[in-house]
Order: structure tokens, then sequence, then C-alpha cells
């Protein structure tokens, strides 16, 4: 019977149990005051309205903004500081910062901040955090000053930070519109990129992921430098258009996975330069000027189970040779062009890499015009019966269709084969039927 | 005659002082690349530049990718190799500038070295950043180059 009553009592107490904040404040006017006034724990709710900045909060309480409320920084160095830690920041306009260092928010040294659904408009840098970690940048926009991209910040920059997520923002004409320098952990997930300098730029970056995130319109989409053990996934990386656009570089680095993104409509798709331990695997290249370029040595990477459709030019290797195949499989090159005999999903012969076109369009770009023309079919053809020992790499596997559409293939094959039989003995009964009846 | 032949020989004068004089090239951050990191120059001050005896002209985002490049070149193929002063961007030559180290100084690639065109803006630099260790030409040859944190 105690032992009932216990249970009971405490599922009461879990029931009726909530958050606990402190005391709820509502603030009309001078923002700094308030924060001075208030205890750790406390709930600021700002009412509408154009607020002066700068502002530092050095409180554990949560800022929330109702709609149309604006922190002016006036062109201070930064707009809104947060020094300690379980912050909260939510819902207003963040906008003026110095130039230099400025920025919009910035964060140092604490641990458990979330800002959300924040606006952060002329600004030099957007978020700037400083040895900071358990750090969430969520829903956020930010927006760049319009001059040239030498002259503008990063959209957030994190330096020496420890798991810091970074989702759903939408960052654009920045200088990098996420630079990570020496930060460890770091997420970042559906945030969208655009008419920046790099969208993301790592440097000594350590462990993280970057996943579904879209880039598009930059100079690079992924500049990767000096960094080990991050995952590159199911990003949307199109239009880099810039002469030395690069959808993906990776510069000495290693023990980079990347998997299953869609590049498209870039300059270079994706160039690996030193990049060693890699894993290349299961990604779209569409369109590209040129879909992969591979510089110096790039130890153990391994380039498989990648589509390669309508690119100018499939592969540049311009250092050692690199792996493209798992010797199991290959990749689909849509510019290959022998049989599968014995059906199993794998070319008979190897696909090598073209060479003359590469050096050709090296030396003359304009070389380009002839693309998929009659004469350019020629050399090709030409070239896949005498130049085997100038190939830059080979496939020793290549896939006979795109991976995804493979196991399509079969399924509906399977299907036909079992409708065709239908269709077959209908018709044999119909005829033996007729002929019957004719009798 | 005299005149056309005078004006021959000023246009030659010409031309050879400005093929001999290995000027610094204007950095142009929409087109310049570091020819090591393929990184775009955006941070103009900390450019630097090399210039071959044929006029190439190689530019370098940071002093360290430079460094790097020179170990493996042909000494007898370089012209000029020319260093910025970080607060003015003014050019200077390398063996001329003077230099100012500390592995958490921010540099493009983080080689934490920054140059000046004389002491005084070096010290002045260094005051400010609370830190660093100021350098002549001949201790920037004996640094270990390698990334900072």
């Amino acid at each position: 019977m105690y032992r009932l009553c216990f249970i009971v009592i405490c599922m009461f107490t879990l029931l009726s149990a909530k958050t606990v904040y402190g005391e709820e404040i509502v603030v009309h006017k001078h923002l700094q005051q308030a924060i001075d006034g208030a205890n750790d724990g406390d709930v600021l709710i700002i009412k509408q309205g154009v607020y002066k900045g700068p502002i530092t909060i050095d409180k554990s309480i949560r800022f929330i903004a109702e709609p149309g409320v604006v922190i002016d920084g006036e062109g201070s160095e930064y707009v809104v500081v947060i020094r300690a830690s379980h912050v909260h920041v939510e819902g207003m306009t963040i906008r003026q910062s110095g130039y230099g260092r400025g920025a919009g928010v910035f964060i140092k040294e604490s641990s458990h901040v979330t800002l959300k659904n924040v606006r952060i408009e002329d600004t030099h840098y957007g978020v700037y955090v400083e040895s900071g970690m358990h750090i969430n940048i969520v829903n956020n926009v930010i927006q760049g000053r319009d001059v040239h991209f030498a002259q503008r910040g990063n959209g957030i920059h994190l330096l020496k930070t420890k798991h810091v997520a970074i989702r759903d923002n939408h960052i654009s004409r920045v200088q990098d519109g996420i630079y990570l320098d020496w930060a460890k952990q770091t997420v970042m997930k559906k945030n969208e990129i655009i008419a920046s300098r790099y969208a993301i730029h790592l440097m000594y970056a350590e462990g993280g992921i970057a996943k579904e995130n879209v880039m598009t319109e930059n100079i690079n989409g992924i500049m990767m430098m000096m960094s080990k053990q991050f995952t590159i996934e199911r990003n949307t990386i199109a239009k880099q258009l810039d002469y030395r656009g690069y959808g993906v570089l990776i510069y000495d680095s290693e023990h980079v996975v990347m998997h299953n993104n869609t590049l498209r409509h870039n300059n270079t798709a994706l160039s690996l330069q030193n990049a060693r331990q890699c894993e290349i695997r299961g990604n779209e290249f569409i369109n590209n000027y040129r879909a992969l370029h591979s510089l110096y040595e790039n130890k153990d990477a391994i380039v498989v189970e990648n589509q390669f459709l309508g690119n100018m030019e499939d592969a540049l290797i311009q250092g050692a040779p690199i792996v493209f195949d798992d010797g199991e499989k290959g990749n689909y090159w849509d510019t290959y062009r022998f049989y599968d005999w014995n059906d199993d999903g794998i070319g008979d012969a190897p696909h090598r890499i073209r060479s003359m076109y590469s050096r050709l369009l090296q030396r003359w770009p304009s070389v380009q015009f002839y693309f998929q023309s009659p004469a350019l079919a020629l050399l090709d053809t030409t070239e896949s019966f005498f130049a085997q020992a100038q190939a830059q790499g080979e496939d020793r596997f290549p896939l006979m269709d795109i991976p995804d559409r493979q196991n399509e293939r079969k399924k509906w094959s399977w299907k036909l084969l079992l409708f065709g039989s239908i269709l077959l003995l209908s018709s044999l009964t119909m005829l033996e039927y007729g002929r019957r009846k004719i009798k | 005659m005299k005149k056309i032949a005078s004006l021959l020989f000023l246009c030659f004068l010409v031309a050879c002082s400005g093929e001999n004089a290995y000027e610094p090239k204007e950095i142009n951050p929409d087109i310049d690349v570091c020819v090591v990191c393929n990184m775009g120059i955006a941070a103009e001050q900390y450019a630097t530049e090399a210039i071959l005896k044929d006029g190439t002209v190689y530019t370098f985002d940071d002093i360290g990718c430079m460094m790097e490049w020179m170990n493996q070149q042909n000494d007898d193929d370089i012209a000029k190799l020319y260093v910025r002063d970080v607060t003015n961007g003014e050019w200077v030559e390398l063996e001329q500038a003077v230099y100012v180290y500390n592995a958490t100084y921010w540099t493009p690639m983080s080689y934490g070295v920054v140059s000046f065109a004389n002491e005084q803006n070096a010290k002045a630099y260094m005051e400010k950043e609370g830190q660093g260790q100021l350098w002549t030409y001949e201790q920037l040859k004996q640094h270990r180059w390698g990334f900072e944190q």
C-alpha cells in the first residue's frame, strides 16, 4: 500500500512539474538596464520597438523578443555580446555593427547558448563565436553588406569551438558563409548559403558533418583546408561558376567522407589536392565544366559508385593516379562506350579517363566549343584504341547503369518478364481457341 | 632621322627599365588566387608576391605559402620577393621587411607571421595585440614553417 502511495505521489509530482525559470520581466526600454537588474534564470520579454545597442548579456537568462524588435548597434563594434552560459536569445532583428572585427552577435567563452529566429543584417560578421561549446545557431537569417566580398566578414565564424550546431540558417552576401577555425565536432545541417565567397570554409577543423545544406552561386561551395575526420553528406552544391570556382575543394586534409551529394553546374565540381584517406562515394556529378580534379598525391583516396553525367570533362588528373574502384565496383560514366555481355552490371572493358581532350582544353579553352561534336567523338574513339599508355587514370569496373537505377532496372525487368509471359500465354491460348473454332 | 633614332633609343630604354624593375602588381581579389593553396586573396594586406626573371608574377595569400613555394624553386629564377606592411598595404622587399610572430596571430593560413615596412609599425602591432616576437629576415629564415594554433 505504502509502495502504491509512493508511486502515485511520484507520478503526480512528475506530471505537475514543469521547467522552472525565474521571474518573467517585460521590457519596454533600456535593454542593458533590464539585463543588469535580472537574475540568473529570468525570462526577459522584449516589447516591440527599436532599441539601442550594444548590449552585453552576462547572466543565464532567456532573452525573447516579440515581433518587431530591433537592436541597432549604430556602428559600435558588437551589437549583442554574450559572455555567460545557458543563454537563450530569440526573435529579434540585430543590425549595424562596426567594421573590422565587428559582429552582430559575439559569443565568448560561453556554453549552452541558443540563438534562434534572429535576423542579422548590415553587420561585418554575423555571429562570431570564440572558445564556446554546445552552441546552437538555429533558423536565423544573416545578410551581409552590399560591398565587395573582400570587405565583408563571415556569416558565422567559429574560433576554437566544440560541439556547435548550425541548422536551418539562411546566409547570403557574406565573405564565407560558415567559417570554422580550429573548430571541433561542428554540425551544419539544412543551411542555405548563397552569393558569398565560400559557402563553408574549414581551416584546421576536426570532426563534424555538413549535411543537407544547399550552397549555390558562391565562388566555392566547400573549401576544406588542413582538416580531418569530416563528413560531407547529401548536400546540394550548384552553380559555383566563377572561373576559379569549385563545388568542393579538399586541400591537405585527411579522413574526409563525401557521400551522396549532388554537384551540378559548377566550374570544377570536386578538387582533391593532397586529400588523404578520403572516400568519395555515391555522389552525382552533373553538367559541370569539370567534374573531378586531382592534384598532388591523394594517398588512399577512393572515388567509387558516383555518377558522371553530362560533364564537359569528367576528370583531370594532374598528380599521382587516383583509385576509381573498390575492386568490385567503379563509377557510372556517361562517356563509357563498351558493353556488358555477361550482364553483371559492370562494363567488360575498363573506362579510361580521356586525356587528349583535357590536354587540348587546358591549352586552348575555346576547344570546349567542340564538346560532343563528331570531331571530338572521332578523337575520343581513336584515342581509346591507341592511347592506353597515356590515359590519366582508369576505372576497372565501370557501372553500366546509375547505381540507384540498377536495382530499379532489375525490379522492372522481372515485372516486364512476368507481364510479357502472361501476354504470350494469353495470345497462345486465344490462338489455340481460334484454331479449334475454325476446325 | 636623328629624332627617330632618339625616339627609338628612348623606347628601348623605357622597355628595358620596365622589364627589369620587377615592381609588385596590385592585388585583385576577384582574380588573384594563391598558387600554393588555391585560396582567393581576400585579405589583401597579407598577400605576398614572387616575380620571376621572365616577368611571371606569382601571388600568395600568406607569407607561409610563399616560403613553402620558395623551398621548391630554383633561386636563380627569382627576381624579386615582396611582402606587405599589414597596417597600410605598402609593398616591401622580403629581405628588408620587419616581421612579428606569434602562434595566435590570425593570418589567412594561420602561419602566425605578419610583415611590416619598419620596426615602428611592427612594435605598434605587437602592442595592440599584447604579444609577439620581433624578427628580422634572418630570424624568419630560421623559422620552422608550420600551421600554428
